[in-house]
């Protein structure tokens, strides 16, 4: 079930809260229950054959998590990494390893009919950070009940935000938080409404333009300038409010139960940095990676050698996380070098005492991420390498600028006697058939709305807005909204359930991860 | 008011501010078509324009665009020697809808041939096709009058912004629709003419390369659906004026694949049964309607030139058979 569908906003949500805020009037633990039966629902619409798959999951690594708790053996932390990522393994990574056997060998083996469970990577990831946690003592123990909510609760099960521990945990203990709480639901129900906004109305429109831009490129072999940049800047957009939207619908959903789960985007595409960036876009992801991969590597405590070798390790595998292609992991490889360089020419620029207020500075960072993320985004939506090359060269002008006419200049303008007449043109700018100038005012509004606009963690209002924005849902005391912005977030909420009704409900783009 | 509560009236004032601003934009664009509409009235208003001037005693081919595409009413009416008309319109839209147009102009000695398409059978009156709201509210709005209040809601928030968009595009562009309504020739039969092999182009080609296995054949089909519920209302009225209602298959674009699917075989034989049962007869087996992906013009339900000859020369012989000709 998808939470940009019909049946979800319609039937399954209303008739979930209902039953958990009456039960919630009953008993504590019958509320946790409530929520745990309708999660395991959610779960099983997809695939109920795949329901048998969490159960057994959560089990297991509640018992692990008993002998790690008491014995405090590393051999048991050892045996539920191994199980949690054998499980990962051979429903994500099997076939992509024995196609890649096939490839580089004489061997023949047949590759297998693998569904990926949905949001087997959320879920795998959260468990063994639980497992760590208990081993390290930084967490307590937690009851089955609590620890099955923990890994299943719906909001965030098939695609993040990925929660830790620490957050989680707590509140399942304390009693106020089932309480129902009008500040905290309508905050929810707005989030969740700009959530759908920016999932139904913007990535959707806008996947039109990448959708036809990737699937036009496995049939063409010269991409043109214009129509390549075009068509990834698209998709930067898409993947940007598809997968904020669903993030924003999560945290609404939690809300909506009273349940603070942490932000997942701040709008990174404001960055100036890579390494800002990273620290805007799933936030959540990033910090996983972070305090179980690069820190456990060893971090920045070796050197500046080791600290560059453990960021390329750690975003290799952030790449190899989100699917099981070698795409990913070169996209993960390039931004493993981006952040290496972002590290080195930081540490260089420090003695200049550049100030980050600077206009200029602002400008000229965020341009640079853009054209940076952009670029790497290539490898993460293209089919294969070949059809990602052909992107990058029409990209970086291999084929050609083609510009509009009204940009021609005389012949003996000084421009065109250096660059070749080949190499530029004015004959238009989209020769492709592709793309035409009617669309680009759909993609120039949403970058206005991504650069210009404030993010929907700022909209939604919550008291203490200066503590970092990391933090805000940890100490987060809803103000109540005020009248006007429950107002436009009641007319989102319309416009966005309108476009349902005329439109088949399109995946997330990271249920796939 | 406690302002909590307040605050969640406001939510909920905005959407139903949303909702009346919609409803209204739409009320006042009543009979503005979209560019959808213009190309599917082009078709509607031909085969009309044919059965208004008809004479009693006729065959009409009655049912989406599959007989627009799946026959040739200008060989039938020669072979058989009964004026025929081709009265395929278009799959979108609803059984009620398509019989709303033409019922009218059915007559005693008249026989209805209904070759629909399995989605028409399995159609949800509560969920109406993009195709049925644009046309409706371009061109036919009267029909929401027969509609239930929640009909209309459904079919307001049905239209699309896109559609919409479109609509204001060509409002103001009047001559705008002129290069829509040049895309099918429709001879006075109401066939299509240009749907000769020569005449594919790659978009058409690459509409074809999509086609996959019919949902409905796959799924199934079961006899409480609203498709079969709406023609048992069709046959009683056609019983009592005289009309002759014959079922037959559609086209159906073959894959071996559908042979693991039982409903494959089963779903036919319900449609078929139901027509024996309830109606004239029926006609043709189930194993003519089905043709490689190279009979097709465009569509999983369009037939180019050769294919519909094939059908047409088979159904020729069927109904003389079944009318002892």
């Amino acid at each position: 079930m998808l939470f940009n569908s019909l049946d979800f906003i319609c039937w399954f949500l209303p008739a979930s809260l209902i039953l958990f805020f009456i039960s919630a009037k009953i008993s504590f633990n019958f509320a946790k229950l409530t929520l745990i039966v309708s999660s395991l629902f959610f779960y099983s619409w997809w695939n109920p054959a795949y329901l048998y798959l969490i159960i057994l999951s959560i089990l297991t690594n509640f018992i692990l998590a008993n002998y790690i708790s008491k014995s405090k053996n590393r051999l048991f932390l050892y045996v539920s990494i191994f199980i949690n990522l054998g499980i990962l393994g051979y429903y994500k990574y099997y076939n992509f390893f024995i196609d890649t056997i096939i490839e580089t060998s004489a061997f023949n083996i047949d590759t297998l009919k693998i569904i990926l469970p949905l949001g087997i990577s959320f879920f795998t990831f959260q468990q063994i950070a639980y497992h760590v946690d208990l081993y390290r003592n930084k967490s307590k123990k937690s009851s089955i009940i609590d620890f099955s909510l923990f890994v299943s609760f719906f909001p965030q099960l098939i695609a993040g935000p990925i929660v830790h521990n620490s957050e989680i945990l707590p509140q399942l203990c304390n009693k106020t938080t089932f309480t129902f709480n009008s500040s905290k639901f309508i905050s929810g129900l707005c989030l969740f409404s700009i959530g759908l906004f920016k999932k139904v109305i913007i990535a959707d429109s806008i996947a039109i333009y990448a959708n036809c831009f990737f699937d036009s490129v496995i049939n063409t072999n010269k991409i043109m300038f214009a129509e390549s940049w075009f068509g990834t800047t698209a998709f930067a957009l898409q993947i940007y409010f598809d997968f904020s939207g669903y993030s924003d619908m999560a945290i609404g959903l939690g809300l909506m139960f009273g349940i603070l789960l942490p932000i997942n985007f701040n709008s990174p595409y404001k960055s100036i940095t890579i390494i800002e960036f990273w620290k805007r876009w799933h936030i959540t992801l990033s910090r996983f990676l972070k305090d179980y991969i690069y820190i456990p590597l060893g971090g920045n405590r070796h050197g500046s050698l080791k600290k560059y070798l453990n960021l390329f390790i750690t975003m290799i595998l952030g790449g190899v996380w989100h699917g099981a292609s070698w795409t990913f992991v070169l996209w993960g490889g390039i931004h493993g070098l981006y952040l290496i360089i972002s590290h080195y020419v930081r540490s260089q620029t420090k003695r200049f005492n550049v100030k980050k207020s600077d206009y200029l500075n602002i400008i000229l960072g965020r341009m640079s991420v853009y054209l940076m993320v952009t670029i790497a985004w290539v490898f993460f939506r293209a089919e294969n390498f070949d059809n990602a090359q052909k992107i990058v060269q029409g990209m970086l002008g291999f084929n050609g600028i083609d510009l509009p006419r009204f940009l021609s200049l005389p012949s003996d303008v000084l421009l065109l006697n250096i660059v070749s007449e080949n190499m530029i043109r004015f004959n238009g700018a989209f020769t492709m058939g592709i793309f035409n100038y009617q669309n680009i005012p759909v993609l120039f509004i949403t970058l206005i709305i991504t650069y210009l606009f404030p993010n929907s963690n700022l909209w939604i209002e919550y008291k203490g807005q200066k503590k970092a924005i990391s933090n805000l849902y940890h100490s987060a005391q809803f103000k109540s909204l005020n009248k006007r912005k429950c107002f436009w977030g009641g007319i989102l909420f319309f416009i966005s359930i309108k476009s349902l009704f005329d439109d088949t409900s399109s995946e997330f783009l990271y249920y796939n991860f | 008011m406690n302002t909590k509560f307040q605050t969640f009236l406001y939510f909920i004032v905005g959407s139903a501010l949303g909702f009346l601003i919609w409803s209204y934009t739409l009320f006042s664009t009543e009979k503005n078509p979209c560019s959808e509409a213009v190309f599917n009235q082009h078709i509607i208003e031909s085969k009309i324009s044919i059965l208004k001037q008809a004479k009693k005693n006729k065959i009409v081919v009655l049912s989406g665009s599959n007989a627009l595409f799946g026959f040739n009413a200008r060989t039938i009416e020669k072979e058989l020697k009964i004026q025929t008309i081709n009265c395929g319109i278009h799959a979108g839209f609803n059984l009620d809808f398509l019989l709303w147009l033409t019922n009218n102009y059915f007559t005693e000695g008249d026989i209805v041939i209904m070759p629909l398409e399995y989605n028409i059978y399995k159609q949800n009156g509560s969920k109406p096709s993009r195709s049925m709201v644009n046309i409706v509210h371009g061109y036919y709005p009267k029909y929401k009058e027969k509609l239930s209040f929640i009909e209309r809601m459904k079919f307001n928030l049905t239209y699309s912004y896109k559609d919409f968009a479109d609509l204001l595009y060509i409002k103001y562009n009047p001559a705008f629709d002129q290069k829509f309504i040049q895309k099918w020739f429709i001879n006075n039969h109401g066939d299509i003419v240009n749907n000769h092999k020569s005449q594919q182009s790659d978009q058409h080609k690459l509409m074809l390369s999509k086609v996959n296995l019919n949902k409905v054949l796959t799924n199934g089909l079961d006899k409480s659906c609203q498709g079969f519920t709406r023609l048992k209302k069709f046959f009683h009225q056609a019983n009592s004026k005289g009309v002759k209602v014959v079922g037959a298959y559609p086209n159906l674009c073959y894959w071996v694949d559908y042979e693991n699917y039982p409903s494959f075989h089963e779903t036919p034989k319900k449609i078929k049964s139901f027509f024996e049962e309830h109606a004239f007869g029926f006609v043709g087996k189930f194993k003519d309607s089905h043709f490689t992906n190279d009979y097709f013009f465009d569509t999983e339900n369009h037939l180019n030139h050769e294919g519909v000859k094939i059908r047409t020369d088979n159904l020729i012989i069927n109904l003389k058979t079944l009318l002892v000709l």
